[in-house]
């Protein structure tokens, strides 16, 4: 009987309304869909809440909405405490159609619908809302909920990112990208933007698929599982001096990340002019086959013939047929040593340099020249520690470590003043060529100073590990 | 085909499966006595066990040694393999007179008055032995192919091929009192500081390098021990073919009999695993062997019972002697002499007539 009472009730004030022309519009609804969680997962829940308020100021009789969900997954429920809600599955299982009536919306009444589904495939879910009230269809809006095939926060880091280079130099740059979960990422792509300046050379490890559209390349990296950490080495070569930011970004196609995390890294790497810094350089002695290392050596000397103090000196090495054994880099063509001890006006200091000679026989003397350089810096190997057998003090004032190694793998000296201090690497890493090597210390340009002339000098054998 | 019809025709792959339910009911299934009822060939398949293989081992006078090459003495880009250590021609073909793949083992080896590292490369050794192994059950396999010549009542004449496969290994295990002869040969070390040994260096020509022209000392006789093992490691191939009498004298028990020639191949060789171990504390590994093929020739005469489990398929036990003629391998003081003529073997397995 109220029921009765309540659509008379309802019937009367409809026709008043129409009476004095007032007619619902959509304008006159609100309505607010959210989901959560936004985007939304393959295989996890998704709720979906539609607020729908009745701003016509008049109350809705029958007043009914419906949702077109278009996308594949499992409805799991629906709830509408003014009414009810039912949900039919179309026969292929892609569109759902859920269905909320309720008796009456007063006016400025809320509607607080619910319903939640289950996605299965990765893309996106589609809604499409339409009312009906009053036999009026509204057809309201659509929603794009999208969905993600899983989330993978990645961690960019960038490591030995070059210092004191020149235009020109070959430069290596080690990138890493680990996965901190919480799902598995396929094809992990890792973005980079540079400056146009930048000339890429290659990545390592080889053979990654390398999509170059300049300023921007990737690099495919293959699937990372929770905690597995990848690295490439790009090296790359400046065209012109500056401060330049290069900027990566790892990502997984539809994957998302947690809120708030952010799966890149930004460096900047310094190119510099070379200094005003003026040189002699000269060669002391014709080269010479030294027995101990199967290397050419011959000693050269830098003498800094400006007028100002140097931080650093590179000694360019152009004219040597076999190349430069001991060199640090390469500009262009031209490999180079660097001299990192600060030389004072009028100083000069004695360095050797090797060459591989397969005829073990002098070659013609190099064309050498210095230029003033920033202090070098920043490569950061991944390295384990190796046990040093035997320390050889010799006559010659030079120093001799012996330690195991195995044929073909590489190994640095870290060297420092003290025992706990952190040390400089004595460039070039060596390739191992027998079962343990006897690394010599002679000083310049493989340590800034003769271990005779230095106070104390501790090392640290290592094995490079990467890159 | 069979000239009897049986309720029991089955496909032959049934058989395998099903026989040991059918063992049960073996008494059941009924056979004629008559071998001309029975099927005209069949086809063993079995395990067998070959007994009494013997060898001689001896070892007697000097033995020369093969598996090391010191090289010429004086001669530059050569490479010298020693006992202890190497000196080899490296990438850049020795140049400059020097090599880096160079490596020796022991810290003795350098001698500080001369500035030289010394090699010893093992000549020969001379010892005495000789011992008779025997092989004990050694495990093989046997095929059996027959089919039938002539029938009466319960007994056939039939002919069979066989063959049969047996590896076989009789070693010498014993340490025997030895002289060896060395040869030692020296390299000028050149005044560079000595990796630590053992060391061993690469063939890239870049590291430690040494001079590469062998300098002569006076050989070295020394006693000591040859331990490790020497021996034969072969594999008898046997075939054989003969006449056949096959006699139903059950239902399901039937007696086999066949003689007739066989031949023999004999695949592989004298092999040895040997220790040098001098008198001065070291050692020296002596590892090798020499393959041939070798065909002997003989006769055969074997036994065989039969147990029908089935209507096409007998358990069966096989005896069989065979006698082939001895194998002679070694050489250089070594010598091995494998005896195959009172040679017996017992086979189990499945005949499949058809």
């Amino acid at each position: 009987m109220r029921r009765f009472w309540r659509d008379w009730l309802i019937g009367v004030l409809l026709f008043l309304g129409s009476l004095v022309g007032l007619r619902a519009q959509v304008s006159q609804y609100g309505m607010e869909l959210v989901a959560k969680p936004d985007p939304a997962r393959v295989g996890s829940d998704v709720a979906f809440r539609l607020v729908i308020t009745n701003l016509t100021s008049f109350a809705q009789g029958t007043f009914q909405v419906t949702a077109f969900v278009e996308g594949a997954g499992t409805f799991l429920s629906a709830t509408n405490v003014l009414g009810y809600a039912t949900n039919q599955v179309s026969g292929n299982g892609l569109t759902n159609t859920v269905f909320f009536e309720i008796p009456v919306l007063t006016n400025n009444q809320v509607a607080d619908l619910r319903y939640a589904f289950r996605p299965s495939t990765h893309g996106s879910i589609q809604q499409n809302i339409w009312i009906q009230s009053a036999g009026t269809v509204f057809y309201v809006t659509n929603y794009t909920t999208r969905i993600l095939a899983g989330v993978a926060d990645l961690e960019v880091g960038f490591r030995s990112v070059p210092r004191g280079s020149l235009p020109g130099d070959l430069l290596a740059c080690t990138l890493t990208v680990t996965n901190r979960g919480p799902d598995r990422a396929g094809d992990v792509r890792l973005t980079n933007s540079w400056p146009a300046g930048f000339v890429l050379q290659g990545v390592d490890p080889s053979g990654m698929v390398l999509d170059r559209r300049d300023p921007e390349w990737v690099i495919l990296l293959g699937s990372l599982d929770v905690g597995e950490g990848r690295s490439v080495q790009v090296r790359f070569q400046p065209q012109a001096s500056g401060t330049f930011p290069w900027t990566a970004r790892a990502g997984v196609p539809d994957f998302g990340t947690s809120p708030g995390w952010i799966p890149a890294a930004t460096t900047r790497v310094s190119v510099a002019e070379p200094g005003p810094g003026s040189f002699r350089v000269a060669t002391l002695a014709p080269s010479v086959f030294s027995r101990q290392t199967g290397l050419m050596q011959q000693r050269i000397r830098v003498d800094n013939v400006g007028s100002n103090p140097v931080e650093a000196v590179r000694i360019l090495v152009r004219g040597s047929p076999t190349g430069l054994y001991n060199a640090h880099g390469t500009n262009g063509l031209v490999p180079f040593v660097t001299l990192t001890e600060p030389l004072l006006q009028g100083e000069g200091r004695d360095l050797w340099l090797q060459t591989f000679n397969p005829l073990r026989t002098p070659g013609p003397d190099p064309e050498l020249s210095g230029v003033e350089v920033p202090l070098p810096g920043g490569f950061q190997p991944e390295t384990v520690p190796v046990l040093i057998d035997r320390v050889v003090r010799n006559p010659d004032g030079t120093v001799g470590l012996e330690f195991p190694t195995q044929l073909g793998r590489r190994y640095i000296v870290r060297f420092g003043p003290g025992l706990r201090a952190k040390g400089e690497l004595a460039l070039p890493v060596q390739t191992a060529t027998a079962n343990r090597v006897l690394w010599l210390d002679w000083g310049p340009p493989l340590t800034p100073i003769p271990p005779a002339d230095a106070a104390s000098r501790f090392y640290e054998v290592l094995e490079v590990t990467w890159p | 085909m069979p000239r009897h019809h049986s309720i029991f025709r089955t496909p032959a792959w049934v058989a395998p499966p099903v026989l040991a339910s059918l063992l049960a009911t073996a008494p059941t299934l009924a056979q004629s006595l008559w071998v001309q009822d029975d099927w005209t060939r069949n086809f063993r398949l079995g395990v067998q066990v070959t007994l009494n293989v013997q060898a001689q081992l001896s070892i007697d006078g000097v033995v020369p040694r093969r598996s090391t090459d010191p090289g010429p003495v004086g001669v530059p880009g050569r490479n010298h393999q020693y006992d202890d250590g190497y000196v080899r021609v490296d990438a850049t073909g020795n140049a400059g007179g020097v090599t880096s793949s160079w490596g020796y083992q022991d810290a003795s080896q350098y001698d500080p008055a001369t500035d030289q590292l010394v090699y010893r490369s093992t000549l020969g050794f001379s010892a005495r032995d000789q011992v008779t192994v025997d092989s004990g059950p050694m495990p093989g396999v046997e095929m059996v192919y027959g089919g039938r010549l002539h029938d009466w009542r319960w007994v056939r004449l039939g002919w069979e091929f066989g063959y049969a496969w047996v590896p076989m290994e009789l070693r010498d295990t014993s340490t025997l009192p030895a002289q060896f002869l060395r040869e030692v040969q020296a390299f000028d070390v050149g005044g560079i500081s000595l990796p630590t040994a053992p060391y061993q260096g690469g063939s890239s020509g870049i590291g430690p390098v040494i001079p590469d022209i062998s300098k002569a000392r006076p050989d070295e006789v020394l006693g000591g021990f040859l331990s490790g093992s020497r021996g034969l490691d072969v594999d008898l191939h046997s075939f054989r073919l003969g006449p056949n009498l096959f006699w139903r004298f059950g239902k399901q028990w039937a007696l086999s009999g066949s003689i007739g020639p066989a031949l023999g191949l004999l695949s592989g060789g004298y092999s040895y695993n040997e220790t040098f171990r001098f008198s001065d504390g070291t050692t020296a590994a002596n590892v090798g062997g020499q393959d041939k093929l070798v065909c002997v020739f003989g006769g055969y005469a074997a036994a065989t019972v039969l147990y029908r489990v089935v209507y096409n398929a007998d358990l069966y036990v096989s005896s069989q002697f065979l006698s082939l003629g001895g194998a002679q391998y070694g050489g250089g003081g070594r010598r091995a002499t494998l005896d195959l003529g009172q040679t017996v073997m017992t086979s189990i397995g499945i005949s499949w007539p058809f």
